[in-house]
Parts: C-alpha cells; sequence; structure tokens
C-alpha cells in the first residue's frame, strides 16, 4: 500500500475541511478564543494541526465576512480574541453541510 | 486594548518567550502598526493560554514554554499566508502602489517553489530535446558562446556558425545537466515534502 499516497491525501482532505468543520463549531452558539477552537478541535475531531495555521484560516474567514472577532479583556491582564459565526457563516456553513452530506451519499453509493 | 507580557519566573523560559515574540514582530513589521498589534497580541494570547494550559504541571517552566511554542510553530511558517493575505487587503485599500508591490512579492513568494519546479522541469526536457535534435540535426544543434553577451544551446544563423564550442563534448554535457537538474529537482521535492510534513503534522 503507498502510505505516502494515503497520508499526503488525508492531509489535503483535513486543509480542505478544516474551515468547514471550525464553522460547524462557531455555529453551535458559543464564542471560541483561538487556543480553545484548537483544543475543541482535537477533542470533537482527530485532526491535530499545527496550532498556529489556525490564524491565517480564520482571518481568511473574517475576511470572507464569515466570522467576526471581538477582544475580551482577561484579568491576568491578557486578553482574549474571541470568534463568533456570523449570519453570512450560518448559510455558508447549512450550504456546506447539504454538499457534504451529498457527497458522502454519492461516496458510500459507490 | 495594550500588550501585556506572559510573566515568567524562570529568567530562561522569560528570555526565549522575549526572542520567540521578537520573530512574531519582525515578521508582523511588514503590516500597518494595528494590524501588527493585533498579530502579535493574538500569538501572545495563545501562548498564555496554551502555557496555562500545558498539562505536564510537574514540568519546568522552560520544558512547558518550549513544548508550547513546538506545537505553535515556527511563526515565519505559519504567519506567511496571514501577513501575505494582510498585506494584500492593505495594499488594495490604499492605492499606494509600495505596498501593492510589497504584498505582490509576499504572495508570490508562496508560489516561487510551483515557479522553480517549473523552471526546473522545463530545463530538464530542454537539455533532453537537445539531445534527440543533435542526433536529427548533427551540424545545426549545438553550443554557442562568444563569452560575452551570446550563449544559445540549440541552433542559430549560419553567421554564428564560428561561435560553436565542443561540438564532440555536446551529448556528454547535456547528460551531465540533465543529471545536475534531475538532482536539484530530487532535492527540492524532499525539502516540499519535509515542509508539508512538519505544516500538516
Amino acid at each position: 500500500m503507498d502510505k505516502d499516497f494515503v497520508l499526503k491525501w488525508s492531509s489535503q482532505l483535513k486543509k480542505g475541511t478544516l474551515s468547514f468543520i471550525i464553522l460547524k463549531i462557531l455555529n453551535q452558539g458559543k464564542d471560541f478564543y483561538g487556543y480553545d477552537l484548537i483544543n475543541e478541535l482535537k477533542n470533537r475531531t482527530s485532526i491535530q494541526i499545527a496550532e498556529g495555521t489556525l490564524y491565517p484560516l480564520m482571518n481568511r474567514l473574517k475576511s470572507e465576512d464569515l466570522v467576526v472577532s471581538n477582544w475580551v479583556e482577561q484579568s491576568s491582564g491578557i486578553p482574549r480574541k474571541y470568534y463568533s459565526i456570523t449570519s453570512e457563516g450560518k448559510k455558508v456553513v447549512a450550504e456546506m453541510s447539504i454538499y457534504w452530506s451529498n457527497l458522502n451519499h454519492i461516496i458510500h453509493s459507490i | 486594548m495594550n500588550f501585556t507580557e506572559v510573566p515568567f519566573t524562570d529568567p530562561n523560559a522569560a528570555r526565549i518567550y522575549r526572542d520567540y515574540m521578537n520573530r512574531v514582530r519582525r515578521i508582523a513589521r511588514k503590516l500597518d502598526r494595528a494590524t501588527q498589534q493585533e498579530i502579535v497580541m493574538e500569538i501572545n494570547s495563545h501562548i498564555y493560554e496554551s502555557f496555562q494550559g500545558e498539562s505536564n504541571y510537574a514540568a519546568h517552566e522552560t520544558e512547558k514554554l518550549l513544548d508550547t511554542l513546538e506545537h505553535l510553530g515556527q511563526p515565519e511558517l505559519f504567519l506567511k499566508p496571514l501577513i501575505a493575505d494582510k498585506a494584500m487587503d492593505q495594499a488594495t485599500h490604499t492605492f499606494n502602489p509600495i505596498k501593492v508591490v510589497r504584498a505582490l512579492i509576499l504572495n508570490l513568494t508562496n508560489g516561487i517553489s510551483y515557479f522553480l519546479f517549473a523552471l526546473c522541469y522545463l530545463l530538464l526536457f530542454s537539455f533532453l530535446i537537445a539531445i534527440i535534435l543533435k542526433e536529427i540535426f548533427p551540424t545545426e544543434i549545438g553550443i554557442y558562446s562568444n563569452y560575452k553577451n551570446i550563449f544559445v544551446i540549440g541552433s542559430v544563423e549560419d553567421q554564428y556558425q564560428d561561435l560553436k564550442l565542443a561540438d564532440e563534448y555536446f551529448m556528454p554535457i547535456m547528460l551531465v545537466l540533465s543529471a545536475v537538474v534531475y538532482l536539484i529537482i530530487t532535492f527540492l521535492l524532499k525539502i516540499k515534502r519535509s515542509l508539508n510534513r512538519r505544516r500538516t503534522a
């Protein structure tokens, strides 16, 4: 078995679905800050990402108006930047979910 | 909102933390002040939260911090797409030609590996095709140079025929050049593969 091929494929798949998974997590109604979101991702999926790669992705989601962020002061003096999903983000994640279900159905039917 | 340093009691941990944050600042320097501050504060917040959440309670501060920074990754790598996106955003909003050029250069470096591969493959195929063409057109195909401003591998007009060099060694030279380019491609592929693995690990 070509393990290298499977590794490359799964890595591309992870990259491709990461924004979908993050939007789905945010769509549950709770706001998350970066580190918290990474932990949620680890706990809910088996996906391990280099933690720093989350931030360029969040910036892209923000520039597409799918998420918004706001700084919240903490007693430690080091504020957290919380992300929440926008109404546009909710519409997009709904569309993505339909597409994902259809794709899943197609793959299983082959 | 102001930047607050993560406090460390161990001077080694404090030094490692400051070095890392300086690297983040250096990379973000290409952006406007507010965006720089935003990026630095978010990475700082991540380090603080991750350090607090580090499960290895018994570990020394330095070890815990090194774990945190290892999980976060090399700022030069993970911040690159973020900086390129933000620079492009700023450039298109300000219409400042200097910013636009800077942003284009930043975005170009993301695709530079593909450019290098394309160039290497083009060279490799060119050398191999030159060998085939030499068999078909033995007198026309060659290496031509006047050691100044002319260097051609292929065919030239009749007036430049006297610039032909090392005709008897044309095939071995092309074979050696093909082998060198092939080795460069293999080396670049290995580097790219290990970088990709590190990014996706």
